[in-house]
């Protein structure tokens, strides 16, 4: 299963969200060599990282971070528009009530067999897509290394903002997209990561209360 | 020499009718107009894998419009086990020009490209299309005589990525031969005799008898449908079980 983590249930897992700050710095800083400015003690955490943010979290059994993503509001500020905005060539920088920016998704390698990897990949990508669809996000938009854009395409409808550039702090190539959140595409994120059933474990908030009255079917 | 004339608008429109085109013909004719408003003459896109696997026919999902002689000859030559493009597509990571594979080509690969050229076919633009960092497909597109900045270049490689990956979903073959999955001691043995290590010297190194070994590669092959050794460690790394 991957935790879906947000400020309604975030006191449940305080542990794990600071291991996940932890596990980010080592993969993106170590591992990747991203220069991230707001990097300190081992921890990366930034600006956005807010009370919006949603996290998707791959639990070992000890319940340490193997795997993680993050989405935030379009609405607010994005990476994409504060850093990356030369890499939206073909359109503007997405701002839209339905729409996300994913960023910070990352798979510690370290320790980790093949499989294990793939997979953690794989399940975050599924996660991600069974969120978007239970909440009404038909978008979400993203910054990604030249060579995972295909595998983009394949799964979800996607479109890209601009050509591949270069990013000078690790001289790799990356693409702008944007990518449709729907019912097809899970189906094939589900057939890709051989998952049969939800992947997502979408807990009902702490301070959740059921409405008065159901609906009806027929209505 | 013909200038580059396609605009943003025309790569997006072009790329949104690629992502809603159903047929490989659709998509292959997509991207050849495409190609052409660049100054391209020649357009094919081709599955890179192994036809002597026999998993797929290449020209079941792969296309050109090549001439025709040329393209026969290529196939009934087997040219694919050479040609220097694709062989250079299995190395590189983005475009690259023709001319540069045939720097790296041997002398049969060299001689491959030297008929191609009796056909008009005198250079290109290869781009190679990568899945879980391997190249899975590839577009060549043929010019006499053309110079592209590396924006366009980033362009082109964008609308044949987005037909690679269109021409899989519409055709619905794997990237990856699909098989059984192996358990880790089976992963373990095949990673081994790829290494080219007998049973004997597995069966030393995990401290089991000879006969699991033996075992152990009874099951791979027959769960990967292979027919010996060499077969087996081919289909493992195919199968993304192993990396190479």
């Amino acid at each position: 299963m991957i935790e879906v983590v947000t400020s309604a249930n975030m006191a449940l897992y305080q542990a794990e969200i600071d291991d996940m700050f932890k596990m980010r710095y080592r993969t993106a800083v170590d591992e990747l060599g991203w220069k991230l400015p707001d990097t300190r003690n081992g921890y990366d955490i930034d600006a956005y990282d807010t009370d919006e943010t949603v996290y998707f979290l791959k639990l070992d059994t000890d319940r340490s971070v193997k795997a993680c993503a993050r989405l935030n509001p379009t609405s607010g500020p994005t990476l994409m528009e504060d850093v990356f905005p030369e890499f939206c060539v073909y359109d503007s920088i997405p701002h839209a009530q339905n729409t996300y920016e994913l960023t910070r998704y990352l798979v510690e390698k370290r320790g980790a067999s093949r499989d294990e990897f793939l997979e953690g990949r794989a399940h975050i990508i599924v996660a991600i897509n069974e969120y978007c669809i239970a909440n009404n996000i038909n978008i979400i938009s993203w910054l990604t290394y030249k060579q995972n854009y295909p595998e983009a395409c394949l799964l979800w409808e996607t479109e890209p903002l601009g050509p591949a550039k270069f990013v000078a702090d690790d001289g790799a190539e990356y693409i702008a997209a944007r990518s449709q959140m729907n019912a097809e595409g899970l189906a094939r994120c589900r057939k890709w990561a051989k998952a049969e059933r939800q992947i997502a474990s979408l807990i009902v908030p702490l301070n959740y209360a059921p409405p008065a009255e159901a609906p009806s079917r027929a209505a | 020499m013909q200038v580059a004339i396609n605009s943003v608008t025309n790569v997006l429109s072009v790329i949104k009718r690629i992502n809603s085109t159903t047929t490989i013909d659709g998509i292959f004719e997509e991207l050849s107009c495409f190609a052409q408003g660049y100054g391209f003459d020649t357009t094919s896109i081709l599955p890179l894998l192994n036809p002597a696997l026999g998993k797929i026919n290449i020209w079941d999902v792969g296309r050109s419009n090549w001439p025709e002689e040329f393209q026969k000859r290529w196939v009934d030559k087997q040219y694919i086990f050479h040609d220097p493009i694709s062989r250079f597509a299995m190395k590189s990571r983005s475009a690259f020009e023709w001319k540069t594979a045939y720097n790296h080509a041997s002398r049969f690969g060299q001689k491959i490209l030297d008929e191609a050229r009796d056909f008009a076919l005198y250079d290109g633009l290869a781009v190679p299309v990568m899945y879980q960092n391997y190249p899975t497909g590839m577009i060549s597109l043929g010019f006499e005589q053309l110079e592209l900045s590396p924006d366009e270049i980033a362009e082109i490689e964008l609308v044949c990525i987005h037909s690679y990956c269109q021409l899989l979903k519409v055709s619905d073959i794997e990237c990856n031969i699909s098989c059984e999955t192996l358990t880790p001691r089976e992963i373990d043995v095949l990673y081994y005799a790829a290494a080219g290590k007998t049973n004997w010297e597995i069966s030393s190194i995990y401290n089991i008898s000879e006969y699991s070994v033996k075992d152990h590669m009874k099951n791979i092959s027959r769960k990967l449908d292979a027919s010996n050794r060499a077969h087996a460690v081919t289909l493992g790394i195919l199968s993304g079980q192993i990396i190479p």
